[in-house]
């Protein structure tokens, strides 16, 4: 352990400009911070350019409950310890009521801070939203535009048309538009 | 404000590779372009699939669609396969079905694409209907395409077996006499048949008129009349095995349990220097047989399913007007037997007064690659 009993703390900013002090173990959760960390940036405010604050927010509850589960694994008696069932459901608690725009940021966030759990978590989010859903369902969702021509659209649900068979959001899209 | 086209390729990647169903995986790719070429691009995963099991239409007149039931997830799934009622399915392989209607049309039949390959009609016997006779079509690998002929096709017709091979216009019928088949496998290059009794013979092609000589003795020295198989296990030992059937008084027969034995080589000359040596386990192997080409999964790549177990399904009789009797409730025998504790269980649940006019069929749901 470091000489200085006094915890040394971070600052990291949101692209909406808000500022975040965390001690210096939450924010090397996140690989890329701790690459920028362990080539001394120590003072300055760290800018997040592409995270918003409520974001942020999340990710930083994410961090800081990995180093509180880690902090004292060694000892033999970790009162924080999970069990691989608890961790699951820890993980399934943490990601209830996110939304799916949260989730894109969420996932946008992790991905670039280089935290491979809080990824993990969205990703299976994810998947699990798209479960048994039909591609029109999945678009309205998380909001993404169906840039098929008519005649790609048409090519993609004959060639596995028993995919498709019950869809009832399709709708054969006027090729005159 | 993020969208979601701003997730990055990788990020979508990892959400397609942990995409494992295969019908959530083809819509995912149907989203939009980007989605369809990351789709495209991290399909690997899905070489691995459980097999559905393909059930008879929920009104069974006039059907053209068969309801699924996806092991998987242990239910039905909320869409159907293109499978006609008329057609009776005599076996499968992969995603291959292979369908036999009532003018005798034999055809590989894929139900995920609708393309089929047809075979030359099965005219062996001019007294009896072939239909009742015939009980499975195996083929030595699955075709890889629509216009791909390259297989040999192996038809079990009671007692004897017929051959087609690629360029041929007719089958060709075994040349000498064996006792009733029960189940036929290519096998390390070669095709073996399996008696009644547990005999195990090894099909000779390469001459004018098909042969079979005899290869692996019986199993067990006083042999029963069972229904049997042969299986490959994953580590590539040939297994037969034993599925023991009590028939009751009218027109109802349940499976009771399983026997499995390996194949073995010993130092003697007789019995062509092999045995068959029982085994408790399936080195966590699962079995799928029924009239499918009896095939072994090992459950590294399935987490979700318990190992050690055989999953069958009925295809103990056979005659199609005999499933549609007033008091049968159709080939209703299947479930999953646990080699360890030696339990029955059941997969699908059948609704009471479901009757299965056809008997269900292992089919494993693979997109082409």
């Amino acid at each position: 352990m470091s000489e200085s009993t006094e915890k040394k703390m971070v600052r990291l900013r949101s692209s909406d400009g808000e500022v975040f002090e965390v001690e210096e173990s939450v924010a090397k959760v996140a690989k890329t911070l701790q690459d920028m960390l362990e080539e001394d940036c120590a003072d300055a405010v760290i800018p997040i350019t592409c995270v918003r604050a409520p974001i942020l927010t999340k990710v930083i509850d994410y961090c800081k409950d990995q180093v509180m589960i880690s902090s004292s694994s060694s000892t033999t008696n970790n009162p924080n310890e999970r069990t691989e069932q608890e961790r699951k459901a820890w993980g399934q608690k943490f990601m209830e009521g996110v939304d799916s725009s949260t989730l894109c940021e969420l996932l946008v966030a992790s991905n670039f801070l280089n935290i491979e759990g809080l990824l993990n978590l969205g990703v299976d989010k994810m998947v699990s939203m798209i479960q048994g859903k039909y591609p029109q369902e999945i678009r309205d969702m998380f909001n993404v535009v169906n840039d098929f021509t008519p005649e790609e659209e048409e090519e993609i649900r004959n060639q596995n048309a028993w995919a498709f068979e019950r869809d009832p959001y399709y709708k054969k899209r006027s090729s005159s538009k | 404000m993020t969208d979601w086209t701003d997730l990055p390729d990788d990020v979508l990647g990892s959400i397609a590779r942990r995409v494992t169903l295969i019908t959530d995986y083809i819509r995912f790719g149907a989203v939009c372009t980007s989605w369809r070429s990351v789709a495209n691009a991290n399909r690997p995963h899905l070489l691995h699939q459980l097999p559905w099991l393909l059930l008879p239409a929920d009104n069974t007149v006039c059907s053209m669609n068969r309801r699924v039931y996806t092991l998987a997830e242990s239910r039905l799934a909320h869409f159907h396969l293109p499978v006609p009622h008329n057609k009776l399915c005599v076996g499968s392989v992969g995603r291959w079905l292979l369908t036999v209607d009532s003018r005798l049309d034999i055809k590989v039949f894929n139900p995920f694409a609708g393309a089929e390959i047809l075979l030359p009609r099965l005219y062996l016997f001019s007294k009896l209907d072939p239909i009742k006779l015939l009980s499975k079509i195996v083929l030595s690998s699955p075709p890889t395409s629509p216009e791909d002929r390259n297989f040999v096709a192996a038809a079990i017709c009671g007692r004897t077996l017929a051959f087609w091979k690629p360029g041929e216009e007719t089958w060709k019928p075994l040349d000498c006499q064996v006792e009733n088949i029960e189940d036929i496998i290519f096998y390390k290059q070669q095709f073996y048949a399996v008696d009644s009794y547990g005999k195990v013979l090894a099909c000779d092609l390469d001459s004018p008129q098909p042969d079979a000589i005899e290869f692996a003795p019986r199993p067990n020295p006083e042999p029963t009349e069972e229904k049997r198989y042969l299986v490959e296990s994953s580590e590539g030992d040939l297994l037969q095995v034993e599925r023991r059937i009590v028939v009751g008084e009218k027109t109802d027969y349940q499976t009771v349990g399983f026997e499995v034995f390996k194949l073995c080589t010993v130092e003697e000359p007789r019995d062509h220097g092999r045995s068959w040596n029982r085994v408790s386990d399936l080195k966590s192997d699962i079995l799928f047989l029924g009239h499918n080409a009896s095939f072994s999964l090992s459950p590294a790549h399935f987490p979700s399913v318990k190992g050690n177990c055989i999953y069958f399904t009925d295809d103990y009789y056979r005659d199609p007007y005999y499933y549609s009797s007033d008091h049968f409730l159709g080939a209703i025998d299947m479930g999953i037997f646990d080699m360890e504790k030696q339990t029955l269980r059941p997969h699908y649940v059948r609704k009471l007064t479901e009757v299965f006019c056809v008997p269900p069929i292992w089919v494993t749901p693979i997109l082409p690659f």
